[in-house]
């Protein structure tokens, strides 16, 4: 079954909303209700995670069941939000999509064009093997799959999602790659000062937009110990200091948390490696054994 | 001479309190009596470090915390956090935790003699 054929099979047994993906090219979050269901799609553009939405404030609790569109990464997030009792699992529908990888679309707009020179609908994108394949404007685009992939895709270690209810498609058979913290073994072979100047520069160019925070899927309090003035622990003021408090606390209030979905470092205005930061604190949490440890205790209240 | 904060869980806080009378702590410590370490926030470390102070979390031993799990949950954010430090390239010897018991207020008390001077 497709993911149409899917969607309306959900909407019959009684799901009111389905968070999911609508466009070709122009891919964006749609919450289709019944009448939409033609509209929902899936391609390898399909990169936000949408399982932000679920924990918005209320919305649980507004619709009686909602179905959401997860990749294999979304997926871990489902797990971990169930396990910090974020939502009860009747509610949702998990509607799993075993993934091949989604791409960093400026890699192929250099080639394809921009999206003003076509319209969404003449535009087609699906993967072939190890090939991405592009029609568009009545020509076809071949790209390899090494050099358009994200770099969480290419050390995607669960593309099959790990918790569903629907599965649209079948299972794939081998994990893309293996996490092996290559990025962050990198830094860590500089020398103090070297890391030291790296960082610098990442932190000042922070602007504290806290886009990143927003669209985490995990960063979901309803009170942020950045928004507490009484203690303040995080100053407002954008300089130096104050930005590396920022990023340490929130590495630290998703230790053991991170399903290192890549959100925040997408939607950075100012390209800071967010990742690496995610990665380090991952790695070391593992290194120290305190992920039974952390679980009960530390939900990021 | 740098300003040192040390967090005190109550069986450190007593053990420092009776050997106040042997040995005196530096001026530059500003001792914090907390019930236990594992209420010390990560956030409340980090603020510390960046305004420019050096810091010390003192609380029972490992297996011997009243509350169970203070002691290991304040080891492992004073471990997570001194790693994350080193990784962006700051001093990961500004901060450290110590076991201490009530009766080991003399260890902590030179300890935090050593530590001021740095
Ligand atoms: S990380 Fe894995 S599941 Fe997520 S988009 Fe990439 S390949 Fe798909
Ligand atoms: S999204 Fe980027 S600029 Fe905005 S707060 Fe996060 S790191 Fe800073
Ligand atoms: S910190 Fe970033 S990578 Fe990790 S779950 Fe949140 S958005 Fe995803």
């Amino acid at each position: 079954m497709d993911l149409v054929e899917v969607a309306k099979k959900l909407f019959d047994e009684g799901v009111e909303v389905i968070i999911g993906y609508q466009g070709n090219f122009n891919v964006k979050p749609i919450f289709a209700k019944a009448n939409e269901v033609d509209k929902l799609t899936f391609n390898p553009l399909c990169i936000y995670n949408l399982t932000n939405y679920l924990t918005m404030e209320g919305f649980v609790d507004k619709v009686d069941k909602i179905g959401v569109v997860v990749k294999g990464c979304d997926s871990k997030t489902i797990l971990q939000l169930l396990d910090e009792n974020a939502f009860s699992r009747d509610k949702i529908v998990v509607i799993g999509i075993p993934c091949n990888g989604v791409i960093d679309v400026n890699k192929i707009v250099e080639e394809i064009g921009e999206f003003r020179e076509f319209k969404d609908n003449e535009f087609k994108i699906k993967w072939e093997g190890d090939e991405l394949v592009v029609e568009v404007n009545g020509k076809s685009y071949k790209f390899p799959k090494d050099k358009i992939l994200l770099e969480k895709c290419k050390v995607c270690e669960t593309p099959n999602p790990v918790v569903y209810d629907v599965l649209v498609g079948n299972l794939i058979q081998q994990p893309h790659r293996k996490e092996e913290f290559k990025a962050v073994k990198e830094i860590e072979s500089l020398s103090l000062e070297q890391r030291w100047e790296f960082w610098i520069k990442e932190f000042e160019k922070c602007i504290r937009c806290y886009a990143c925070r927003n669209v985490c899927p995990l960063c979901y309090c309803e009170s942020c110990v950045l928004e507490r003035l009484e203690p303040e622990f995080v100053r407002r003021a954008v300089r130096l200091d104050e930005n590396i408090a920022y990023h340490l606390i929130r590495a630290y209030h998703l230790a053991n948390r991170c399903v290192g979905c890549g959100e925040c470092e997408r939607v950075c205005p100012v390209n800071l490696p967010l990742s690496l930061l995610n990665k380090k604190v991952a790695k070391e949490v593992k290194d120290l054994g305190f992920s039974e440890f952390l679980k009960p205790i530390e939900v990021g209240r | 001479m740098g300003k040192v904060i040390v967090f005190c869980c109550d069986a450190a806080y007593y053990g420092l309190n009776m050997v106040s009378k042997l040995i005196e702590l530096p001026e530059d410590v500003e001792v914090v009596r907390v019930p236990c370490l594992g209420r010390v926030e990560f956030e409340a470390v980090v603020r510390a470090l960046l305004d420019s102070a050096n810091v010390v979390l003192a609380g029972c031993h490992e297996n011997n915390c009243k509350n169970i799990d203070g002691s290991r949950l304040a080891k492992m954010r004073v471990e997570l956090l001194r790693r994350m430090l080193e990784f962006v390239g700051m001093d990961a010897d500004r901060v450290k935790h110590l076991e201490i018991s009530t009766y080991e207020g003399l260890k902590l008390a030179e300890f935090l003699n050593e530590f001021a001077a740095r």
